[in-house]
């Protein structure tokens, strides 16, 4: 449990001191209320060169009970995420290291976060958890795929 | 699977690959401002290191003993976390009577142990005479040789193995595979290097050398000794059969009456709470083991009433997995 307070400790410590590697990625990223630390939410901008510029994008993590050893779980939340790596409905992730095989104990959420900006940068229809966007994709429409996103993040249902 | 570990990503994600260790190419940036007291930091709890150091074997990676154990009961493999590396060795330093003594400690002995020992727990048995018999038959013929041996205090059997510990207080010997099980049968899978007795560290020592010459005058056993090979599952297939199908039918009877406390709640819900699937197989397996292991691994219906205790360890598992009685 400590471990928590003092990643907590850490992440304000670089928020505040606007470490350059972060401000352009977060905007948010803090516990729910403050004697809760198991419950997470973050803003990230969307990155440049993506169809998600200029967006921004919420997350909810929580932290299971043996954190550090078993991985934070992330969610797009509460927004509806359209990512071809991510289920449209309950916004999940489809990531290596947020899985109990692939996660190690010395990474902490700011990783989290980057793992999931560079999943952004980087789609992998490979192994799609949103079949449409993965076949657009695959096809390399980019207008397309920026088409769809941004009908999405500007009021689409 | 979405992978960013793969070596055909840019190497942010995949953290130090030098050996040395520190500084490395981590994240950009967050180096200088995330990790200011990297020197002395556990990477798993994020405290100083100040004792208890262990090391992990070839990269060089330094962590809380406790904590990189309980990552590697934890994990899948033996990588390490900071630049997965696979560990063959973990060296620890601790103190014994004034002198400072190193041991290492072979990982991928005891990861083979927790393997067999997590089979063990969900395979039935009979799968595992079949998967581990011909390795315990190889074994077997190649590893006869005559030799003069101590008795494991856990298993009864010859300690003639490297890796042996012995316990210089209590003058007593064990494997540490033996230690290693019964620690983690136990549900204390980090407490395995003490001596059962005195419940000081053991240390590693080899019950063959002349470091105790007179042990071997008082305990010389036999001449021609079998050695086991060195896991568990060896030693489980040497038990009789009719041992082991009558472990397995232990297993079957307590289950029963765990099943019957959970089929209520899943079937009709118990005091509002209702399971679903995966609650139900989760609670189960958990409770059934507890009380495989609460009556020494027999069935003793006399001395324990197991639908009162299962029903006990299920509202407890319940409460644990955030259920709450109306």
């Amino acid at each position: 449990m400590s471990r928590i307070v003092k990643e907590y400790k850490k992440i304000k410590k670089v928020l505040e001191g606007h470490g350059e590697a972060f401000e352009n990625l977060i905007v948010q990223l803090a516990p729910v209320n403050e004697y809760d630390l198991l419950s997470w939410k973050a803003t990230i901008r969307g990155p440049s060169d993506t169809p998600y510029n200029g967006f921004s994008i919420g997350l909810t993590i929580k932290i299971p009970s043996d954190y550090p050893i078993s991985p934070p779980m992330v969610k797009f939340e509460p927004y509806k995420m359209p990512h071809c790596n991510v289920n449209f409905q309950t916004g999940e992730i489809c990531l290596d290291i947020l899985t109990r095989q692939h996660w190690s104990p010395a990474w902490d959420l700011l990783h989290v976060l980057k793992a999931i900006e560079q999943l952004l940068q980087e789609p992998v229809p490979e192994s799609p958890l949103n079949v449409d966007i993965a076949n657009i994709l695959k096809e390399g429409d980019r207008t397309a795929y920026t088409g769809l996103v941004r009908y999405y993040f500007c009021g689409g249902t | 699977m979405t992978s960013l570990i793969r070596s055909d990503r840019p190497k942010e994600l995949r953290l130090c690959r030098n050996t040395q260790a520190k500084k490395a190419d981590l994240v950009d940036g967050m180096l200088d401002a995330t990790m200011v007291d990297e020197l002395a930091v556990c990477p798993i709890c994020l405290d100083e290191i100040t004792d208890s150091i262990a090391t992990l074997k070839p990269c060089n990676h330094q962590f809380h003993k406790d904590c990189i154990r309980k990552w590697h009961t934890y994990a899948d493999d033996l990588k390490c976390p900071i630049c997965r590396i696979e560990s063959k060795h973990l060296e620890m330093g601790y103190k014994l009577g004034g002198y400072h003594k190193n041991i290492k400690i072979n990982l991928e002995k005891g990861f083979n142990i927790k393997i067999t020992i997590e089979q063990a727990e969900d395979h039935s048995l009979p799968e595992l005479i079949e998967q581990f018999g011909s390795i315990h038959l190889n074994n077997q013929s190649s590893l006869i040789r005559d030799a003069r041996c101590v008795f494991c205090d856990i298993c009864g059997q010859e300690c003639s193995g490297r890796d042996d510990q012995y316990c210089e207080q209590c003058d007593s010997h064990y494997h540490e595979e033996c230690l290693r099980s019964l620690a983690c049968e136990v549900g204390d899978r980090e407490s395995w290097q003490q001596c059962i007795g005195c419940r000081n560290l053991v240390i590693k020592g080899n019950t063959r050398t002349d470091a105790h010459p007179h042990l071997f005058d008082q305990r010389i056993v036999r001449e021609q000794a079998l050695e086991y090979p060195g896991n568990s599952a060896a030693r489980m297939v040497s038990a009789s059969e009719e041992e082991l199908s009558r472990l397995l039918n232990v297993k079957t009877m307590i289950q029963t009456h765990v099943r019957g406390v959970l089929n209520e709640y899943y079937q009709s819900g118990v005091d509002g709470i209702k399971i679903n699937k995966r609650h139900f197989t989760e609670v189960n397996k958990t409770v059934s083991r507890r009380l495989y292991r609460l009556s020494k691994y027999r069935y003793q219906e006399d001395l324990i009433n197991y639908d009162t205790e299962a029903k006990r360890q299920v509202h407890i598992e319940l409460c644990r997995l955030g259920y709450v009685y109306i």
